[in-house]
């Protein structure tokens, strides 16, 4: 075995490991870079004795800085991504890079908030260097399955109700109302404003049948939605709770905790960034859930220019590997062209429902397990909670008769960093994962 | 029937047409019978004006400054609104029945809302003074490339803001309807200001039009020591046109600048004053344009008395420029852009000439014209001289109002 770490050495030439993540109790992720195009051998001996020889077979990472200091600018490849398995109860005591022995600074990332993992290992596949293409195979190689791994300890109603820290109420009591608006709050809260404006307007709400619970996502927020509230709020005929998390934890965990957190029989969660256009919205949902329990059901989306935002979603390839991309139905076009789909304007049924606007009964959601925290700060969780309603026997109905305002990635950067675009193909392969009926 | 008089500022420190409409209105009705009581809350022009570290300041057992919203485009209040904060302190154990508001800009949609929950057996009263309902950019209906708009298209709207900004134009749409709902009734000082409203979606039920209070007409006259000041214009001497208002790029200064340095060109006996704004304000002061500098109200009878005829140039559509009253209370005629709150307070040859908007040889044209058609610069001062002396409806207007909101 030496010498075959002697022959990788002379052989391969430089090499360095940059990372070596613990993400579960049998897998490590490394990431490093070589300096030749041949595959990156991993060479490691266990406390058992055993010898683990891993072969980089996941694309190359995009390794630009390395070109430059080691003066090859036609290998800009240099970077890697590998995984080891070990066996239960195993630990590494020495590992080799090319025939280069490695110090071992195992970093275990198991604990660590969630979605800054997600980044970190975004990160260390060089997001913005590395081709986007390239994604589908690391993902596959190792990452993936991390994740998938890390996010099980989120999964519980424990974790969830364990990420509260900090529950408020103001404003009146609505002790019989039969719905909670669940709200997540990140980053912008000014989106309260105009909820809190809509709603004292809406008689549901000023009758008390209907109950407000936002959940503030993000810590760097909160004192001013407490000091808003508590200036604003407190006076105000709404019954409204806001929940806050001990950090980010990403949309998915948000909605779950606040929708576990909320105790009426029915919930319509909202995005902060949809807004009411009338007063008349809230009425057709819960008709159409009442006669269909089992149902998750969705108002019609519109621009703030009145054009179809959403009205169902379905699943196209969205031309990398075989990931897939939510099209939002109809988008774009005259609400009345719905009447091709609802001539009468009832409800109807749908493949797909975008998680800004839904109603369903709370019990329901919980038995399913929420949604799925694999998904981290977003996307591609609504088509992976609809499928999965779907399959528990639900259904899923567009009710064109609700209709509110949805103001799109307001309420989160423009900007298509290369990070965002990553995690959204991290996120369309984890739903390809997961959905069995994604072709 | 006392009522609570709330202003975006306190004409003490801040001299708008807005300001000095509520500020008479408080004036006129503080003495009547049945009006005791009555009290004037206005946001502070600055932080200096109030004590350090406070949020309130009593300018008189009647009259309050408060802290001003920084923020002209959610209209939130800059004041602690508890029950118990100093606000509600200040204003606790009053019996207002009446609240009227001039503008929510400065104090805010949280104090029209709070203050119907302080009050609840109050009515609301909102006399619209600018376009901020439908224009988010600066209440004006002025795109920001200079163009006149229509108002309340996101689209449009977003582009003036610089864009990115349709999720708070949402948000602050909602806040104005509810504002709106809370309001009992809407005034409006022109027709066209009603008229944009409606467009913008207000019932037209809910919207009376009454003029501004003019000025006392103790305040209006010349000290007898300048009576011989104040000549009927002659076409011997040189036209003195009066400007009259604040100086901003929107009120279409240089246009009449331009105007008159046309005019002096072709030899037509015309001269401007400026007053409201100082000669170091501009870098070329053409032959024939004078600046007076600013002036305070005690002062306008003089600086009337000195011109023959007062111009605007109004690039936006106005609402009803408290000029126009006053050259009306002084028994000018007015030379205006043919737009807005200016063409339906002066009527085309009868009380003034009106303009092409933004057009200088439209306003050479109408000026030339004033100086040198026979008959007409006559005719104008008689017809404004039975305007002056014609009956000011609009503190019964007010009055009707009140009664009647008292009524429902």
């Amino acid at each position: 075995m030496f010498r075959l770490i002697d022959a990788l050495r002379l052989l391969r030439g430089a090499a360095h490991l940059d990372q070596l993540l613990r993400v579960s109790q049998e897998q490590l992720l490394a990431f490093g870079w070589r300096a030749d195009a041949k595959a990156a051998v991993l060479l490691a001996r266990t406390n058992t004795g055993r010898w683990l020889q891993v072969v980089a077979e996941s694309p190359n990472l995009g390794r630009p800085d390395v070109a430059e200091q080691l003066q090859l600018p036609a290998f800009g490849d240099a970077g890697f991504q590998a995984s080891l398995t070990l066996e239960p109860g195993e630990s590494l005591t020495e590992l080799w890079l090319q025939g280069h022995r490695q110090p071992l600074e195992l970093r275990d990332v198991r604990g660590l908030p969630y979605i800054g993992v997600v980044d970190q290992l975004l990160r260390l596949c060089q997001a913005g260097q590395t081709p986007l293409e390239r994604a589908p195979a690391l993902f596959q190689a190792g990452l993936g399955r991390a994740l998938q791994g890390l996010a099980v300890p989120l999964k519980p109603q424990e974790h969830w109700q364990g990420l509260i820290h900090r529950r408020k109420h103001f404003g009146v009591n609505a002790s019989t109302a039969e719905i909670t608006v669940v709200i997540p709050l990140y980053r912008r809260w000014d989106f309260m404003l105009g909820h809190v404006a809509a709603f004292c307007q809406d008689p549901w709400f000023q009758e008390q049948q209907v109950r407000l619970l936002y959940v503030v996502d993000d810590p760097t927020i909160e004192t001013a939605v407490m000091g808003w509230c508590r200036g604003h709020l407190t006076d105000e005929l709404l019954d409204v709770t806001v929940i806050s998390l001990q950090s980010n934890s990403g949309f998915a965990l948000a909605c779950n905790s606040g929708i576990l957190a909320a105790e009426t029989p029915k919930i319509c969660l909202l995005n902060s960034d949809v807004l009411p256009i009338h007063s008349d919205w809230l009425q057709p949902l819960l008709r159409t859930l009442q006669s269909v329990p089992e149902a998750m059901v969705a108002p019609l989306l519109l621009t703030d220019e009145g054009q179809i935002q959403h009205a169902g979603m379905v699943v196209q390839p969205l031309g990398i590997g075989d990931l897939p991309a939510c099209v939002h139905s109809l988008k774009g076009l005259d609400p009345a062209q719905l009447k091709a789909l609802s001539p009468d304007g009832l409800p109807y049924d749908v493949d797909l429902l975008s998680g800004a606007a839904l109603m369903f009964e709370r019990h329901r959601f919980l038995e399913i397990g929420g949604f799925h925290p694999v998904f981290g700060r977003g996307d591609f969780e609504d088509l992976e909670l609809s499928l999965r309603w779907r399959r528990s026997g639900g259904l899923l109905k567009l009710v064109p008769s609700a209709r509110l305002t949805h103001l799109e990635r307001q309420s989160i950067t423009h900007e298509q960093d290369p990070l965002t675009q990553w995690r959204g193909l991290l996120n369309a392969w984890q739903a390809k994962q997961l959905c069995q009926e994604i072709e | 029937m006392s009522v609570l008089y709330v202003c975006h500022g306190h004409p003490t420190f801040a001299k708008g047409g807005g300001e000095l409409a509520a500020w008479r209105l408080f004036e006129a009705f503080r003495h009547r019978p049945g009006f005791e009581g009555s009290g004037f809350l206005a946001a502070a022009s600055s932080p200096d004006h109030l004590p350090a570290g406070s949020e309130l300041l009593g300018l008189s057992p009647d009259e309050w400054l408060i802290k001003r919203s920084p923020n002209p485009f959610f209209h939130d209040t800059a004041v602690n609104l508890s029950r118990g904060g100093q606000l509600h302190q200040a204003l606790a154990g009053r019996n207002f029945k009446i609240i009227h508001f001039h503008h929510y800009l400065h104090v805010g949609i949280d104090l029209v809302l709070v203050l119907k929950r302080w009050f609840p057996e109050a009515k609301l009263l909102l006399t619209l003074h600018d376009y901020w309902g439908p224009c988010a950019y600066e209440g004006r209906l002025l795109r920001s490339s200079g163009d006149l708009c229509g108002g309340g298209d996101p689209e449009s709207c977003d582009q003036c803001l610089g864009g990115g900004r349709r999720g708070v134009l949402a948000i602050r749409a909602h806040r104005l309807e509810r504002m709106l709902g809370a309001i009992d009734h809407l005034i409006s000082p022109s027709f066209f200001l009603k008229q944009r409203y409606l467009d913008w979606g207000i019932d037209p039920k809910r919207i009376s039009v009454i003029e501004n209070l003019p000025a006392p007409s103790s305040s209006i006259a010349l000290p007898t020591s300048d009576a011989d000041l104040s000549k009927p214009w002659n076409q011997e001497t040189p036209l003195v046109i009066g400007y009259f208002g604040q100086v901003n790029p929107w009120k279409g200064l240089s246009l009449l600048i331009e105007a008159i340095v046309l005019l002096r060109a072709e030899n037509v006996s015309v001269k401007l004053e400026v007053n409201g704004a100082d000669a170091g304000d501009f870098e070329v002061i053409p032959d024939g344009v004078s600046f007076n500098g600013c002036y305070e109200s005690e002062d306008l009878p003089l600086r009337m008395a000195r011109v023959h005829v007062v111009a605007m140039a109004s690039t936006w559509y106005e609402n009803s420029p408290m000029v126009i009253q006053e050259a009306f209370q002084y028994g000018k005629p007015l030379i205006a852009p043919s737009l807005g709150g200016m063409a339906e307070k002066i009527q085309h040859e009868c009380t003034g000439l009106l303009f092409d908007p933004g057009s200088v040889n439209s306003i050479a044209i109408q000026i030339k014209r004033f100086v040198e058609e026979d008959h007409l610069s006559s005719k104008l001062y008689d017809n404004v001289a039975h305007k002056k002396t014609a009956k000011a409806e609009e503190f019964d207007g007010h009055k009707k109002i009140y009664d009647a909101l008292l009524c429902i």
